[in-house]
C-alpha cells in the first residue's frame, strides 16, 4: 500500500506541475477565456407569411392603425419548456427538451357568458 | 414489556431514516454510472463534450478526462458497499477489496486527473480553486484513512472515509442541485456556480455533523 501513497503523491505533483505549464501556455495563447462555448440567446422567429401585393397609397393609410397589431398577431415565439429527463443528470448544460410556438395575441380580452 | 416497546419503536425510527438516506444515494449513484457509461463510445456528441470541444483537442485533457469518469464509477460502486454494516461483519473480504479498489482509484487515477482537469474548470478563478481543493482534499483525505487502518485505527479510519467519500458524492450532489435549480429558472453558469458549491460545502457540512455525532472529542478527529 505503501507504493501506491508514493505512486499517488508522484502523480499528484505532475498532474499539478503539468497543469500549472498547460494554463500558463494556454493563457499566454489567449485562448483560456474561449475554453468554453457562449450561451445560445433565446430566438424569436416569425411566421412566415406568403408575399402579398403592394398596396397603394390609399390602402397603406387605411392600415397604418392596424399595422402593430397585426404585427403582434403574426408574430409567434419559440418557448423553452423545462422538462427533467434522466439524461438530464450530468455536469452538462441542461438543454431544453422542446419549443413549443405560442401565438401572441393582440386583444386577449375576451367576454364570456356564465351558464346559469 | 414498556422498556422493549420503546427499543422496538427506536430501532424502527432508525431504520426509516437510514433507509431514507441511503435509497436516494443509491439510486442517484446508479444513475450517475448508467450515465457516465455512454461516454465510452468516444463519441464527440455529448453536450458536456460540445462545451468543452477545444479542451477536448489537448490530448492530456482527453485522457484525464476519461481516465476520471471511469475512475468515478469505480469509486462510486465500491464505496456503496462500504458503509454496509452487514458486509463489514459477515463479508468483511468483500470491504477489504472494495476498499482496496476506491483507495487505489482515488489516489492513483481520479485525484490527480481531477487536479489537472480543474486548471480548466467551468466558471471563474474561484470554481477553479474550488476544484483544485476538492482534488486536495479527496487525495488527502484517502491517504489518512489508509493510513488509520494500516495502524489499526479503526475510529479514525471511518471518519476519515467519511471524509474521502464525502467529496467523492459531490458529483451526485452537484447534478441534484444543478437540475434543482435548472428548473427553478436560474441561468446555467449562475447555475453551474451556486451548485458546485453548495455541493462541496453541504456534503463536507454533512460529514462533519456525522463524524461529530459519533465521535466524543471531535477536534481530536483531525489529528488522528
Amino acid at each position: 500500500m505503501k507504493a501506491i501513497i508514493y505512486a499517488g503523491i508522484g502523480l499528484f505533483a505532475a498532474a499539478s506541475v503539468y497543469g500549472v505549464v498547460d494554463y500558463y501556455n494556454t493563457k499566454s495563447k489567449g485562448t483560456l477565456d474561449k475554453m468554453y462555448k457562449e450561451e445560445e440567446p433565446l430566438v424569436t422567429v416569425k411566421k412566415e407569411t406568403a408575399p402579398a401585393p403592394l398596396p397603394t397609397t390609399t390602402e397603406i393609410k387605411a392600415t397604418t392603425l392596424n399595422t402593430t397589431t397585426d404585427a403582434v398577431k403574426k408574430e409567434s415565439k419559440k418557448v423553452k419548456v423545462r422538462r427533467i429527463k434522466f439524461d438530464d443528470f450530468s455536469r452538462g448544460r441542461i438543454m431544453p427538451e422542446m419549443t413549443i410556438e405560442k401565438e401572441i395575441k393582440a386583444d386577449s380580452t375576451v367576454t364570456t357568458k356564465g351558464n346559469r | 414489556m414498556h422498556n422493549s416497546r420503546q427499543l422496538t419503536l427506536q430501532s424502527s425510527i432508525h431504520y426509516f431514516f437510514t433507509a431514507l438516506f441511503w435509497i436516494p444515494v443509491v439510486f442517484f449513484s446508479l444513475l450517475l454510472v448508467k450515465n457516465t457509461l455512454p461516454y465510452f463510445t468516444f463519441s464527440q456528441g455529448f453536450i458536456f463534450i460540445e462545451e468543452r470541444a477545444l479542451l477536448f483537442l489537448k490530448p492530456i485533457y482527453k485522457f484525464s478526462f476519461y481516465s476520471h469518469i471511469l475512475a468515478g464509477m469505480f469509486c462510486i460502486i465500491a464505496a456503496l458497499t462500504q458503509f454496509s454494516s452487514y458486509i463489514l461483519k459477515k463479508r468483511k473480504a468483500v470491504h477489504i477489496w472494495m476498499g482496496k479498489i476506491y483507495v487505489t482509484v482515488v489516489i492513483v487515477v481520479g485525484a490527480p486527473t481531477g487536479l489537472y482537469m480543474s486548471f480548466f474548470a467551468k466558471g471563474s478563478f474561484w470554481e477553479r480553486v474550488l476544484f483544485m481543493f476538492m482534488a486536495m482534499y479527496w487525495f488527502y483525505s484517502t491517504v489518512k484513512g489508509l493510513q488509520a487502518i494500516k495502524g489499526k485505527n479503526i475510529l479514525a479510519h471511518k471518519n476519515w472515509m467519511i471524509r474521502s467519500y464525502s467529496m467523492a458524492m459531490t458529483a451526485v450532489t452537484f447534478r441534484i442541485y444543478h437540475i434543482l435549480f435548472y428548473y427553478f429558472g436560474v441561468g446555467h453558469l449562475h447555475n453551474y456556480e451556486i451548485s458546485l458549491w453548495i455541493s462541496v460545502l453541504g456534503n463536507m457540512l454533512i460529514a462533519e455533523y456525522f463524524i461529530f455525532r459519533k465521535s466524543r472529542s471531535y477536534l481530536k478527529t483531525f489529528t488522528t
